[in-house]
């Protein structure tokens, strides 16, 4: 009697790769008039603010769900805080745009971990920042 | 070390055997435990005074010791002692035991009785019941009649049972002491036994003794054992092991067989044989790390029946059985002790060699074991509420509770409700994606609940999807307070189960991941009244930002995974060295676990496979041990700080790979660098002064300040590193007056760079001083209280995935006790009038060292 080593069956555990980010597709900046204000951490503290700006993106695939949220870097400026709109859209809200510079390149990232500047990252090279011109107000929920 | 016999001039004293030792005693209790004689001793057993149990046989120590029955039931506050006599020679009485009221340990009964080993099989004849009281009555009840009942049982009885079990029974064990009936077992559903019958095996049985182990036996199964062919007997077991006594002693090559049946007429399994080995195989025993001080010696393997002598500097002061001997006097760091085992007529060839260490904490008892109530399980559904993202999530989770009988909906424990309100631990899951991760902890919860305290987990699941950052913790942490304020309207509505049970003045809280980071911000945000929260475990927290990332106001703990694959920073230690150390601050730093395995809902290793892991059930060990003892000491006022100190270690945990900080309110602090008073002085503002070429300077252990020694410090605080050149370094630290330490301890953080290129193989560190008001100056050194803890090396993993190297220094709390420091030959050191503290670096390996919360400790 041979020894089956068939494993195709098996119940293996959930694997997931949770640095690979999708690719950016696009990113519009906006400024963004607040239905109600808008709460923002900086130390610890809340700052409410009524407008500020924003950086939408378009990615070409979900971002892996972790403790770790993703995070924009503009340049050498983290810019963490953000909402999913749905799968490959989101929206990141700055919270300090004195901190942007005009054409700085704008890498998706995680929180805490900027990307080596490798040129290896998926979304390097194609996005640069742009001061808003354009005022929206927030759209419904 | 286990070391030729022969070799060494041990002088074994005859006159010399070590007092037994005694079990807990309770009032009622009409037996004691008698553990640790010699094979074969006689025992006395004293009660105020008066022998009551003279000369009376002790048979063989082990495994159960002896179970010796007294005249007349334990009174409260009667004190009771034992001895052996062995070979002519009587030992001391044994350490005092008072017998104690047993509801002032338990008040709410006596603990729950375990059946152990579980489960039980149709046709069982013997069951293990464990967690009892020594003396108390034990019995066992198939489908609600009594099938078998003990007086005056050890803490694990085994229990006959007739009749057998029958198929599909329900089977409970009960207990009582002083007419006190206990919560019923957990109930086993009698099942079919395994088809065909495992084969018995066995543990090495050697020449020379008496006693014999058998493994792999089924719950209940009747073993039949024969010798060289020759049937001896046969008995029922309760399974796992069984250990049997023969006489006369075994001689090399004999052969021992058994088989087991648990049904009469069953096919009986195969035997499973063994032959006796020779006396020259005989081990030396393994012992485990001895500490200063300690008066016993405590065993990690020995051959049953087997007589232990000790030597302490070649002179015999101990002599009795394992797995603990009792000296005749406490030993001193830097004894040299050695550990002989002889069965019968054989002496080991062999003993076993260890210098004691100035600290080499022992093996406590498991803090998450206390196993006094059913549990209770049920779900809150508090409706939904819109949190501060502006979404919509419900008030949702699971609650375990002390309840009257196990299962979904039972009633809240009627006679802990009777005592007064019971505490609360709320548990918050991180972001993984799924519906199911506020299910991930339901251990900790059932441990928490059957000890005695409400354990809520938040179903934060659908928050996951949202993205956000602080904003995400915010809400989590709205979700947590959501749900304190639902289990209030529970507590003052009149709730069935939690109607009036909830005591929100005893809260606590542990979070996982994202839920580290709310756990830390709830208590800077909530306004709800009537809620104390007494302490907060982070278990790989993030930190967002959200809350101040200073905890304070409660007791604080947080767990560092150093391979974590997911929060790679271990933020949790921005909290831990933000935290306010009053009452106390814990940070427990485990190598070889990653982020999720402390979630049983989380089934993907985080590393990939990028990293070695210790197992998930060592993970959850660790969750479950640290934790315990955590929310015991704060949330029932448990004696547990010893295992968050290292005053004492769990059991059955990984605990090498544990390195604990630990902080404390109201100490002396010598210099904790957080002054602005830079390198020369210290936290008294006295003067400092390095020597020997060794440098040394404040730096920010943290990834962004600006004068981090290098990146491999993730912290939040200020400390020193320091380095030598080759000869060896020193670095003085003057006190602002003489002390006088006699009754205290030093204590301070250390830890050694990484040096942001490769972790070099071997262990650093250095020496520790003292400095009297003479000038003489006495020496401990860091490896004799447990070491300097090294970088777990996943610079090759972090690269991998592209980002930078992660490895990290990361300090934990060595203790130096007074009476380990030594000064030089022919020099006497004067602990009452201390002036100074010295740190030498004298390591041929020159690496540098990080220090930090340097305190003279109560």
């Amino acid at each position: 009697m041979g020894t089956d080593s068939d494993l195709t069956q098996a119940d293996r555990p959930d694997r997931r790769d949770l640095w690979t980010l999708p690719a950016l597709k696009g990113v519009r900046s906006v400024r963004v008039r607040y239905r109600t204000p808008r709460r923002h951490f900086v130390g610890g503290k809340p700052v409410e603010v009524d407008e500020g700006v924003e950086l939408q993106i378009q990615t070409d695939g979900a971002i892996p769900i972790r403790a770790l949220s993703p995070a924009l870097f503009v340049g050498g400026t983290e810019v963490a805080e953000n909402v999913t709109v749905d799968e490959t859209s989101h929206r990141f809200f700055v919270a300090d745009e004195q901190a942007l510079s005009d054409g700085a390149e704008i890498r998706l990232g995680w929180v805490g971990q900027p990307p080596l500047n490798d040129g290896a990252a998926a979304d390097a090279g194609g996005f640069h920042y742009k001061t808003p011109t354009e005022v929206i107000d927030e759209p419904g929920r | 070390m286990e070391v030729p016999r022969e070799k060494l001039k041990l002088r074994d004293d005859p006159k010399v055997i070590s007092p037994p030792l005694l079990d807990p005693l309770w009032a009622c209790g009409t037996a004691v435990v008698v553990r640790g004689f010699i094979a074969e001793a006689t025992l006395d057993v004293e009660v105020d005074g008066a022998i009551v149990v003279a000369a009376t046989p002790g048979g063989f120590p082990n495994p159960n010791g002896a179970l010796i029955p007294l005249p007349s039931p334990l009174l409260a506050g009667q004190v009771v002692r034992a001895r052996q006599t062995s070979g002519g020679a009587t030992s001391d009485w044994s350490a005092p035991r008072t017998a104690v009221d047993h509801t002032a340990e338990y008040p709410a009964g006596p603990p729950r009785p375990q059946i152990n080993p579980a489960p039980v099989y149709q046709c069982g004849r013997r069951t293990g019941v464990g967690n009892l009281l020594v003396g108390s009555d034990v019995w066992i009840e198939a489908d609600a009649v009594e099938v078998g009942r003990v007086k005056g049982a050890a803490s694990q009885q085994g229990v006959n049972v007739s009749p057998s079990y029958g198929l599909g029974q329900k089977v409970i064990a009960w207990t009582s002491l002083c007419k006190d009936v206990g919560p019923p077992s957990a109930t086993q559903i009698s099942q079919a036994g395994p088809s065909p019958m495992p084969t018995p095996g066995w543990l090495p049985v050697y020449a020379g003794g008496q006693q014999a182990t058998i493994t792999n036996v089924v719950n209940g199964a009747t073993l039949t054992v024969s010798r060289n062919g020759v049937v001896q007997f046969s008995f029922p077991s309760w399974g796992y092991q069984h250990t049997i006594n023969l006489s006369p002693p075994f001689s090399t090559g004999e052969t021992l067989s058994a088989t087991q049946v648990l049904c009469k007429g069953d096919t009986p399994s195969n035997p499973g044989d063994t032959t006796v080995l020779p006396c020259s195989a005989l081990p030396a025993p393994g012992v485990d790390a001895i500490q200063q001080g300690a008066t016993s010696v405590v065993l990690t393997s020995f051959v049953s029946g087997a007589q232990i002598k000790v030597f302490v500097n070649g002179v015999k002061r101990g002599d009795g059985s394992g797995p603990v001997i009792a000296l005749t006097s406490p030993v001193a760091a830097g004894d040299t002790v050695h550990v002989w085992q002889i069965l019968g007529t054989c002496e080991s060839q062999w003993v076993q060699e260890l210098t004691v260490q100035c600290v080499a904490p022992p093996v406590g008892a498991d803090p998450s074991a206390r196993d006094l109530f059913p549990v209770g399980t049920t779900t809150y559904d508090g409706g939904t509420t819109t949190v501060p993202s502006s979404h919509s999530h419900k008030i949702a989770g699971t609650v375990y509770y002390p309840a009257d009988a196990d299962g979904p909906g039972t009633p809240f424990n009627t006679r802990l409700a009777a005592l007064g309100r019971v505490p609360i631990a709320v548990l918050v899951h991180g972001r993984h994606g799924g519906s199911t991760s506020h299910l991930g902890y339901d251990y900790l919860q059932q441990q928490l609940a059957q000890m005695g305290i409400i354990a809520a987990s938040v179903d934060c699941n659908e928050s996951d999807q949202w993205g956000g950052w602080a904003d995400n913790i915010l809400d989590r942490a709205d979700l947590v307070i959501n749900t304190i304020a639902h289990l209030q309207k529970l507590d003052a509505g009149g709730d069935p189960i939690f109607g009036g049970r909830i005591d929100f003045d005893h809260l606590a809280m542990m979070g996982h991941s994202r839920g580290g980071d709310a756990v830390v911000t709830v208590p800077e945000v909530i306004t709800l009244a009537g809620v104390t929260i007494r302490g907060v475990i982070a278990l790989g927290p993030v930190n967002s930002g959200a809350s101040s990332g200073k905890p304070s106001g409660y007791a604080f703990m947080t767990i560092l995974p150093a391979s974590d694959g997911d929060v790679v920073d271990n933020n949790g230690a921005e909290f831990y060295d933000g935290a306010d150390p009053s009452p106390f601050k814990s940070q427990l730093y485990v190598d070889h676990a990653n982020h999720n395995f402390f979630n049983r809902e989380w089934l993907n290793d985080d590393t990939g496979g990028g990293l070695p892991l210790m197992a998930r059930a060592d993970h959850e060990r660790i969750l479950s041990t640290y934790g315990c003892a955590f929310f015991r000491s704060v949330l029932l006022g448990h004696a547990t700080l010893g295992y968050l100190q290292g005053t004492v270690r769990p059991p059955a945990v990984l605990t090498g790979d544990v390195h604990l900080s630990y902080k404390k309110a109201k100490q002396a602090t010598v210099d904790d660098h957080e002054d602005g008073n830079g390198i020369a002085k210290n936290s008294f503002g006295a003067p400092t002064t390095p020597s020997g070429g060794l440098t040394a300077d404040e730096h920010e252990w943290s990834q962004s300040g600006a004068t981090r020694f290098n990146d491999s410090f993730f912290g939040a605080t200020i400390g020193m590193v320091a380095k030598h050149g080759g000869k060896p370094g020193m670095f003085r630290s003057e006190f602002d007056k003489a002390r006088d330490l006699r009754r205290l301890q030093v204590w301070i953080r250390a830890g050694e760079v990484y040096d942001m290129a490769s972790v070099p193989a071997g262990a650093t560190g250095f020496k520790l001083g003292l400095e009297d008001n003479a000038g003489v100056v006495a020496w401990v050194d860091s490896d004799g209280v447990g070491g300097v803890p090294r970088p777990l090396d996943r610079k090759a993993y972090d690269l991998g995935n592209g980002y930078p190297d992660r490895t990290k220094t990361m300090g934990n709390t060595l203790r130096f006790p007074i009476k380990c420091f030594k000064p030089p030959k022919e020099q006497k050191f004067d602990a009452a009038h201390v002036v100074a503290v010295w740190l030498r670096l004298d390591r041929r390996d020159k690496r540098a060292l990080a220090f930090d919360d340097l305190q003279l400790v109560r």
